[in-house]
């Protein structure tokens, strides 16, 4: 049954590096924040009850609908709804997704362990690829963002892998994803939204030499 | 049996799509009709064009057929098979393909070039997608004729399964792209600048033009029996296997005429994005296929 | 004892939080140094001891403890001269992230556990980011972004390599990411397990250490900052990132991945290096200078790492030195200032004109940096070149001393023209200054020390380092 979850997931990571509207970031988003839920849910069966609940409320809650609400309300609020004109084509990026994809596989090809966490492995790494992929060929602040927060559902993911033998790796996990959601999405975009009205990063400029 | 259901495909697939969008339609048989007529007509040649546009037409008919020869069905073994023949099944199709844009590059005209150069590249950006798919299967079972491969084709476990889902969808998917159907390219729009594969076929008449119907529809019928033989398991009776057969490929052109129905066509430049997103669900397919023969072997 | 430091200090930021009023708040953020100072003190009387099961007062952890507790006096006193103009609120903001900030990197470095430091250095972000936004402008909005977004990625891969690591313990009995329990169990790991996590650690800590590849955290902060502000990071935080780095580095020392690491830190220090020389000849903004003299810096402490563990008690000195130099740089550029009100190089020069005292601190200050004899940087980075001459290494030595070349010709004319020349774009107006000798004295003596340490390495410091580059 995970398995089934992991290809979806990875579907979004393809789907995602190609998307070029931010809606369609924000909807993926909110897509990978359920899966992960359902992954959590899974995965976590043996918990504690208070751990496991805790998890899969803070899974459900803030990856799946409170990170995506807030994002709508920034898109609302800004008049940007696409990516800048002259970021990488989908193509290309594509290309490098698939690239990282098979880097991926290269890496996990000789760790051992279970086939079913090498599966969780493999995609985390690859989410952290397409992550880091987004964040390098994209020139506005919201692909930062969504570049940020796939990087954020790639550690989730693997400590989904780990999760059974030591539970506080999980939790840990969780800590940064809230605090950091908290600190990037809540304040910052609130302010730069009001200050920089564009987005660009070519406005984020003026600290150079 | 390929060659009957190219029969009665198409007219399936126009018969779908006019009651989609709440037309009648004409009758089911009504292109072979049409071929009919083209077959009496005669042949109007333009001047610049050489050789390489008469024969065209003919070569193409004649891949698709030597690739008939290669399909299995169900059980059956095909009329020809040999080890690694799906490579030589994509080589064939494409030896056709290749022609067929010469003998447009042949004529002179600009449009024609136009749609040859899109035609080739989405053949060239689909080609890899039914090699990895194809080799993956092949990985899968161990074996490397189209015959082998479907007939020890089962679903082992939770991997293969979703190997399986997946491929039978990327199966339909390249079946679409190949045969120039939705949301690739357009077969009944006409206008210059989004034909792909009617642009190349518009010097055509008369018999000329009713032998490249004919490739077409069993262009169709080949993918059509593809996407069965994937589905049609191999441990029944062969007459119920005939049938189930049968029985695919027509729902196989329903499918085709409701996924139309109700799609648009891709704008141009995200064609190559949209074929690019099928090579990296192969490459997934790869992955899963590959993480369950680890599972295995341990 | 922890307990009741860390006790003390959230009673004393509650206490910042509820008063607002400066005299208070100045009151209480000097109990938090008399606070911080008396555990350094307990810390140097009781070596060794484990403190609320995450904690532990190893070598390593005084060293820099004491170097922390130096730099967060002289920080302090800078700042109440700095913020006598801000209002209330924003002193209160400040003086409460700075407290805030000195705590949690006193408890990353005295933490055991692998997890326990990535959540203080986490903390340290934040607190860093309050101080940065300390001037609600467009440009300080710009660093605060830019900080929280690299630092937080930063972060991410960091705890990416834990998790590796963790994933690759889990075959053996205890399942404990205490330094020393890890350094035990290592031993039959699959190594590439070790290489990820080494090199997603190393990624994620370069935030902080500034070291290449995340550096412009650091470098988009400290343009920003308050002077001391900036002295506090490039010096305090750097020593943090470097104490969490180095833990990991220890652990992982006695495996059989230890060449390869010490292969990619020497290729992070000469990728630093180089990024350094090509920032530092387009430098415009004299603290981004500095910034960028703090990347070559750690650049050549990375490659005295990864010389081996001979080469260890070079790149402590550096630290040590930098520490000392580098604050007292940072500091005289407050002064700098408050006479030209900008910091852009070529608005502003002939310092030495207006203010001679501070004049000559900056040029003592920037003679030491280069590690120009007698500086207290001199001998290491010798030691450094030496031991690269001594292996055979003649690529990475000439690469190195090419690179420093172009910095130190960098730093040199920009240094000199902020001394000596005319301002290119004159503008501003030079406001005349009062010099203020507390300021001075102190920067003199961060300067002497740092000076002294070229001939004679004090008994005690030198056995403290050598036992910090223990392994466990």
């Amino acid at each position: 049954m995970e398995i089934i979850l992991l290809v979806v997931f990875a579907f979004s990571l393809f789907y995602l590096s190609m998307a070029e509207r931010f809606r369609t970031y924000t909807a993926l988003i909110a897509l990978q924040g359920l899966l992960l839920f359902g992954l959590a849910c899974f995965r976590l069966r043996e918990m504690n009850v208070a751990n496991l609940v805790f998890l899969v409320t803070e899974t459900l809650l803030f990856k799946a609908i409170a990170v995506p609400f807030l994002m709508y309300r920034i898109l609302n609020r800004i008049q940007v709804n696409r990516v800048h004109p002259d970021a990488l084509p989908g193509f290309y990026a594509l290309l490098l997704t698939m690239a990282g994809l098979l880097l991926s596989i290269f890496i996990t090809r000789r760790l051992d362990g279970q086939l079913i966490e090498r599966t969780f492995m493999l995609i985390a790494m690859l989410a952290l690829f397409t992550g880091v992929i987004l964040i390098i060929t994209h020139r506005r602040i919201f692909s930062h963002l969504v570049g940020f927060l796939v990087i954020e559902n790639a550690v989730f993911l693997f400590s989904l892998a780990v999760g059974m033998d030591a539970p506080y790796l999980v939790n840990i996990g969780v800590l940064l994803d809230i605090v950091v959601s908290i600190l990037i999405l809540g304040l910052f975009m609130g302010r730069i939204g009001t200050r920089y009205s564009d987005m660009e990063t070519d406005n984020l400029a003026d600290l150079k030499h | 049996m390929t060659l009957v259901s190219a029969l009665i495909i198409p007219g399936i697939i126009i018969r779908t799509k006019s009651l989609c969008s709440g037309r009648k339609g004409p009758a089911l048989f009504q292109p072979l009709f049409d071929a009919g007529v083209l077959l009496r007509k005669g042949v109007v040649l333009s001047p610049v064009t050489t050789l390489v546009f008469r024969i065209a037409p003919s070569v193409s008919l004649a891949s698709v057929l030597t690739a008939v020869l290669l399909v299995p069905m169900g059980r059956q073994d095909a009329l020809l098979s040999f080890s690694a023949d799906f490579v030589y099944f994509t080589y064939i199709l494409a030896l056709g393909r290749f022609f067929m844009i010469l003998a447009a590059l042949d004529t002179g005209s600009s449009f024609e070039g136009m749609g040859a150069n899109r035609e080739a590249l989405y053949s060239l950006l689909v080609e890899p997608v039914f090699l990895l798919l194809l080799g993956t299967y092949a990985m899968f079972t161990g074996y490397t004729s189209f015959s082998e491969i479907f007939s020890h084709f089962y679903f082992s476990n939770n991997y293969a399964f979703i190997a399986g889902i997946l491929g039978f969808y990327l199966l339909i998917q390249i079946a679409m792209v190949e045969n120039s159907r939705l949301p690739v390219d357009d077969p009944k729009t006409h206008l210059e600048l989004t034909m792909v594969h009617e642009v190349m076929i518009l010097d055509y008449s008369g018999p000329d033009l009713a032998i490249i119907h004919f490739s077409t529809w069993i262009k169709f019928a080949l993918y059509g029996a593809l996407v069965s033989n994937s589905l049609v398991p191999s441990g029944w009776p062969v007459a119920l296997q005939t049938g189930l057969f049968l029985l695919l490929q027509l729902s196989f052109g329903i499918i085709i005429g409701l996924l139309e129905s109700f799609r648009a066509r891709n704008k141009m430049t995200k064609n190559p994005q949209f074929i690019l997103t099928l090579t990296a669900i192969a490459l997934l397919v790869f992955t899963i296929m590959l993480l369950s023969s680890y599972m295995s072997s341990k | 004892m922890l307990l009741i430091y860390f006790g003390i200090t959230i009673l004393l930021l509650t206490g910042m939080l509820l008063f607002r009023r400066r005299k208070v708040i100045t009151i209480l953020m000097l109990a938090f140094l008399l606070n911080q100072s008396g555990l350094t003190a307990i810390i140097w009387l009781n070596p060794g001891i484990v403190q609320m099961k995450y904690f532990v007062f190893d070598p390593l952890a005084s060293l820099f403890l004491s170097l922390l507790t130096v730099i967060s006096f002289t920080t302090v006193i800078h700042g109440l001269i700095n913020l006598r103009s801000d209002s209330t609120r924003r002193y209160q903001y400040y003086q409460m992230a700075l407290t805030g900030l000195i705590a949690s990197i006193t408890a990353a470095t005295l933490a055991n556990h692998l997890t326990v430091v990535w959540i203080f250095v986490e903390a340290t972000t934040l607190c860093v980011s309050v101080l940065i936004y300390h001037e609600k402008n467009r440009l300080t909005l710009e660093a605060v972004w830019k900080y929280i977004f690299v630092c937080s990625v930063g972060i991410a891969i960091a705890y990416f390599g834990i998790l590796f690591l963790g994933l690759g313990l889990r075959e053996n009995a205890g399942f404990d990411l205490t330094f020393r329990e890890m350094a035990l169990i290592l031993g039959d790991t699959n190594p590439l397990y070790l290489k990820i996590a080494f090199l997603f650690v190393l990624v994620g800590y370069s935030t902080k250490i500034e070291l290449f590849p995340m550096h412009t955290a650091g470098v988009d902060a400290n343009s920003v900052a308050q002077p001391q502000v900036s002295a506090f990071i490039s010096t305090a935080m750097v020593n943090l990132g470097f104490v969490a780095f180095y833990r990991v580095y220890l652990v992982f020392s006695q495996t059989q991945i230890a060449g390869w690491m010490n292969h990619i830190l020497i290729l992070t220090g000469i990728l630093s290096i180089l990024t350094a020389a090509g920032y530092m000849l387009k430098a415009r903004h004299a603290k981004r200078m500095f910034a960028y003299s703090t990347l070559e810096i750690m650049g050549l402490m990375a490659i005295a790492l990864g010389f081996g563990p001979s080469a260890h008690p070079a790149a402590l000195m550096i630290l040590i030195v930098h520490t000392l130099i580098k604050s007292g740089l940072f500091y005289q550029l407050s002064q700098f200032f408050r006479t030209w009100h900008s910091y852009k190089i070529k608005e502003t020069g002939n310092y030495f004109a207006l203010n001679p005292h501070g004049g000559l601190v900056l040029m003592a200050g920037s003679m030491l940096i280069l590690a120009i004899p007698p500086s207290g940087l001199f001998l290491p980075e010798w030691m450094v070149f030496v031991s690269l001459a001594g292996a055979g290494q003649w690529l990475v030595l000439c690469t190195v001393l090419a690179l420093l070349g172009f910095i130190v010709y960098g730093f040199s004319t920009r240094m000199l023209h902020l001394l000596f020349s005319r301002p290119i774009e004159g503008r501003l107006e030079a406001s005349e200054n009062q010099t203020n000798w507390y300021e001075i004295t102190i920067q003199w003596v961060l300067l002497a020390v740092a000076s002294l340490l070229c001939f004679y390495q004090p008994p005690f410091l030198l056995a403290l380092i050598h036992a910090a580059i223990q392994p466990f």
